[in-house]
């Protein structure tokens, strides 16, 4: 029980405190009186016996201090004191409290955002039952199986306990006649949701038994979203039938909110069974085709099986696909598992790198900031000086000075994290609700957990630690005499003191920070003004899907006709075209194996991919794409006559060497008695898939010999954008008012989303660069201020012995000069060394760029004479006859 | 007994050697009071004052019990070093 009355003893006299203090004052005046009762019994007057009793008792404010003492109130009014200090003196100097705890917050806030995005991005697991032993499959550099493929790997495999395939694409859905909407989700097979264990909010999810090839019985799982805002929380949503592409589906079940799908950055509104794919995608027969590689594969596995053996074992059975289909296999890659959520390896891969450059970047801010405040705090320490000598001459302990100061930085570093939080609050609120206007549903979630807010509050009592180490160390380092004195400033002169030191640290990280951004910058502008192979400028499109209506192809090649002929009779739009996709448009591109028809088919490692687009005349025209030799497609290229392509100098490249390409035919197939297409033109190659993506082999056919179902309307136009779009809209709609127009806009608009990532690593380098560089100055003036100001009276007798100003400033500038050097050359020397790390995020710079290492390293020094300017300046106009009479 | 009481009784008792001045009076029995081995409370004295009044607890009295074995021994050491002397 001893604890016990420790604790009512420690707590009580907080609780009680003014009974506590009554009590003893009680105490020591019943003392007193009977004291001098005593006397009066001894005989002494009462005047007498007073005085006496007083003599006796002494100072009793200094008994209560001992008996406070001893009841142990001590810790924690104490620390309630040394608050309530800590906050009268940073009052005391608002310009360095608000510069501390601005810096602060930045650093935090943007750590703390970067961590949020890791967290929930990265790091998050999906929201299913166990999902650590859920992996994606990868295959070679691509996360992509083919139907047959999966069939194999889900059949033969030893390691999982159950294995899904599905892929994510949008669809048009209508409920009602003449209202239909384009939502993205999910054809999945039967095994998904029982592998995955989430439990519908609603009604079942689909199992095996509803995935069998075009059941009858087709069904639908909708989103938690799409149920309350299409169909408004309807109770009585399940068994109501909804279009899919023109298929009807019966609702038959609800996913919870948490989940959208095994894909965390994009979110699903609805999933079906693969088996019904073919309903509502008649012409693509992929699920046949051992080389249509269309689906991601997520498995769960075995209880005791490693990721290894698991490995293994799919490798063995690669090794048997490959014997068995030598000529569907693309040679021999690599199997590997991934954590799933971020489209296997393909995505998660550059994702992860980034997040990792991010972080080290973030975190050397942060540290910067931390030396800035250290650098700070010294020299307020030394301005301090005086008063922690006072207070260590009136009997304060080392320990509570030191406790103090703690206590002090540890304010500075609470209000940082506070603002910190706030300014990643809002950053990801803003985030959060920001709806770029790409076509798929963005869906990374960012929100603030306790895992963020511990990370605050460890990077927060780390800060603490970090900056407050040195200046509170140094500041009880005292010595009286000197220190009361006012010597003491004097006596430190003329050696580097911890600070200088931090100051040649800061300039180094901002120099490294400074570079590293700059070379990301230069990227980014690479990135954004490289040659695309087409001009997004002036050209707008929009996107509709004839495959709803019922459109076979023979119709939707006349609808198309029709169209062109419409829309090109706009006034204000100078060229149209139509084509199935679009370069750089997310999702729904084919790509096949081509190979000249002259030649015998190629063997497995020797293939080459092309992407396909089924395009009309007038398409490079419109998309500003340069024709290099032949001809585009013309009304000629109709289905009665011979099969003709265009072709990318790319696939010239990779098929016909120097030869001349024109007149030369290719195949689309594996069938070596295909007869293939005739090329007719080249165009310029252009980016289909990333922005870094190397030359790739395209191939355009015409839509009037292929036919397509889904379709773009492009168009070249001097009008606005938007007011274009709207035309384009009107000239579909009139010629059927039932079809789903999506993606309206210009081209210009809808690249936002391959530019995304540059952009957005962009933008927080050059914040964090911005602040580098800002912090890096602040430290630089503190420095040659504060050395002008500590030596005002030696520059003073310096200048009346006849120093000249070139002297003055040297002995001023020196160090700094000296320290700001050796600070700039080791930054550059270790930016330098870990280039390779930024190799991975830099497009078409080089990271040790000699251009980008100058301009940046000029910029530097010039911040940095422009923070020494004015203090120098200010050393120059010292006054000797004043600073010589002033102390 | 109370605390002026207590001071005045060691007084008598070691006839007069051994003053016990507040300043270290006060301070010792508010640590013997939050140690638990002394208990205080108020009560109205003989010439009907309110004072605090102090006594033992029962783990004070054990607690006396050894460090009065602990004080025998160490005096009596002494007592023994310095006669031999």
């Amino acid at each position: 029980m001893r604890w016990f009355s420790r604790i009512r003893t420690g707590v009580n006299p907080i609780l009680k405190r003014r009974q506590a203090e009554q009590d003893l004052d009680a105490e020591l005046q019943d003392h007193m009186e009977q004291e001098i009762a005593d006397g009066i019994r001894r005989g002494l007057p009462a005047e007498e016996a007073k005085f006496a009793a007083q003599r006796l008792v002494g100072s009793i404010s200094l008994y209560k201090e001992e008996c406070r003492d001893a009841r142990n109130f001590g810790l924690i009014e104490d620390v309630v004191r040394d608050v309530r200090y800590a906050v009268r003196s940073l009052r005391r100097a608002p310009l360095f409290t608000a510069v501390a705890i601005g810096t602060l917050a930045l650093g935090i806030g943007a750590n703390t955002i970067i961590f949020t995005f890791v967290e929930d991005v990265v790091l998050r697991p999906l929201p299913v039952s166990d999902p650590g032993a859920l992996t994606t499959l990868n295959w070679g550099d691509i996360s992509n199986f083919s139907f047959p493929n999966y069939l194999d790997f889900r059949d033969r495999n030893t390691a999982f306990s159950s294995m899904a395939a599905y892929r994510f694409n949008a669809a048009s859905i209508s409920v009602h006649t003449r209202d239909s909407f384009r939502a993205w989700g999910y054809q999945a097979t039967g095994s998904y949701f029982q592998m995955l264990g989430v439990r519908p909010l609603l009604g079942r999810f689909f199992g095996p038994a509803d995935d069998r090839r075009a059941s009858p019985n087709a069904v639908l799982v909708i989103s938690h979203r799409l149920w309350q805002g299409r169909f408004g929380g309807d109770p009585n949503i399940l068994g109501k039938s909804v279009k899919v592409d023109g298929f009807p589906f019966t609702v038959i079940g609800v996913a919870p909110e948490s989940f959208t799908g095994t894909e965390l950055i994009v979110a699903g509104d609805y999933w079906l069974p693969l088996g019904m794919q073919p309903r509502i995608e008649p012409e693509n027969d992929f699920v046949r085709w051992r080389t249509s590689q269309n689906l991601w594969i997520i498995g769960r596995l075995r209880a005791g099986v490693s990721r290894a053996q698991a490995t293994t074992n799919l490798e063995q059975i690669a090794a048997q696909l490959e014997r068995e289909y030598p000529n569907d296999m693309a040679g021999h890659q690599r199997l590997s598992l991934s954590r799933p959520g971020l489209v296997g390896e393909a995505l998660r891969g550059p994702v992860t790198k980034i997040s990792i450059v991010l972080m080290a970047i973030g975190g050397v801010g942060l540290l910067l900031a931390c030396i800035n405040l250290a650098a700070m705090l010294l020299a307020r320490a030394s301005d301090r000086y005086r008063e922690i000598g006072i207070r260590l001459a009136l009997g304060a302990s080392r320990t509570q000075v030191i406790r103090q100061l703690f206590v002090e930085n540890f304010l500075l570093a609470a209000a940082g994290g506070m603002g910190g939080l706030a300014i990643s609050v809002a950053v990801t609120r803003f985030l959060t609700s920001w709806h770029p206007a790409f076509d798929i549903p963005i869906g990374a979630d960012l929100h603030l957990d306790s895992t963020v807010l511990c990370f605050v509050l460890a990077v927060t009592v780390s800060t603490t630690l970090l900056f407050g180490f040195a200046p509170t160390l140094q500041a009880v380092r005292i010595n009286l005499i000197p220190s009361l004195k006012n010597e003491s400033i004097l006596k430190r002169f003329g050696r580097w003191s911890a600070r200088d030191v931090l100051v040649g640290v800061q300039v180094a990280l901002s120099v490294i920070l400074v570079i590293s951004s700059s070379l990301v910058i230069r990227s980014l502008r690479h990135a954004l003004t490289m040659d695309l192979g087409f001009d997004p400028g002036n050209a707008v499109s929009v996107s509709f899907d004839l495959s709803l209506q019922g459109y076979n192809s023979e119709k939707s090649r006349h609808f198309d006709a029709t169209l062109l002929q419409n829309a090109s009779h706009i006034p204000g739009i100078s060229s149209v075209a139509v084509a199935n996709s679009l370069p750089l448009r997310t999702g729904g591109n084919d790509s096949e194996y081509v190979s000249r028809t002259d030649r015998p088919l190629p063997g497995t490692s020797e293939r080459h991919l092309a992407m396909v687009y089924n395009i009309s005349p007038g398409y490079f025209r419109t998309l500003g794409t340069r024709l290099l030799s032949g001809r585009d497609f013309n009304g000629a290229d109709r289905q009665q006559n011979l099969p003709v392509a265009v072709v990318n100098e790319a696939l010239v490249h990779s098929l016909f060497g120097n030869e001349n390409a024109i007149g030369k035919h290719v195949r689309l197939s594996l069938n070596a008695g295909d007869p293939g297409f005739e090329i007719v033109g080249v165009a310029a190659t252009a980016k289909y898939r990333s922005l870094n993506e190397d030359p790739m082999p395209a191939i355009f056919l015409p839509i009037a010999q292929t036919g397509t179902a889904w379709t773009t309307l492009i168009a070249r136009s001097r009008l606005p954008a938007a007011e274009a779009a709207d035309l384009l809209r009107k000239s579909v709609l009139d010629l059927d008012p039932e079809l789903t127009v999506f993606n309206a806009g210009s081209l210009k608009e809808q690249l936002a989303l391959p530019f995304f990532p540059a952009r957005a690593l962009a933008t927080v380098l050059s914040i964090f660069g911005a602040l580098a560089m800002v912090l890096a100055a602040t430290g630089l003036f503190a420095l040659v201020a504060y050395a002008v100001a500590r030596r005002t009276r030696e520059i003073g007798i310096r200048i009346a012995l006849g120093a000249r100003p070139s002297q003055v400033l040297g002995a001023v500038l020196g160090p700094t000069l000296a320290l700001s050097s050796a600070g700039i050359l080791i930054g550059t020397a270790i930016t330098l060394a870990a280039g390779h790390l930024l190799s991975s995020v830099l497009y078409g710079v080089s990271p040790r760029d000699p251009a980008t290492y100058l301009a940046a390293l000029s910029v530097f020094v010039l911040v940095a004479l422009l923070a020494c300017w004015n203090p120098a300046a200010r050393a120059l106009r010292i006054d000797p006859a004043y600073t010589l009479r002033q102390e | 007994m109370n605390g002026w009481a207590i001071a005045k009784r060691i007084n008598q008792i070691s006839q007069e050697v051994l003053q016990v001045h507040q300043g270290s009076l006060y301070p010792a029995l508010h640590r013997l009071e939050s140690q638990g081995w002394i208990k205080a409370e108020w009560r109205d004295s003989e010439n009907n004052r309110r004072a605090k009044f102090y006594a033992l607890t029962a783990s004070g009295r054990k607690q006396l019990k050894s460090e009065l074995e602990n004080w025998r021994r160490l005096s009596s050491a002494i007592g023994l070093v310095i006669e031999t002397i």
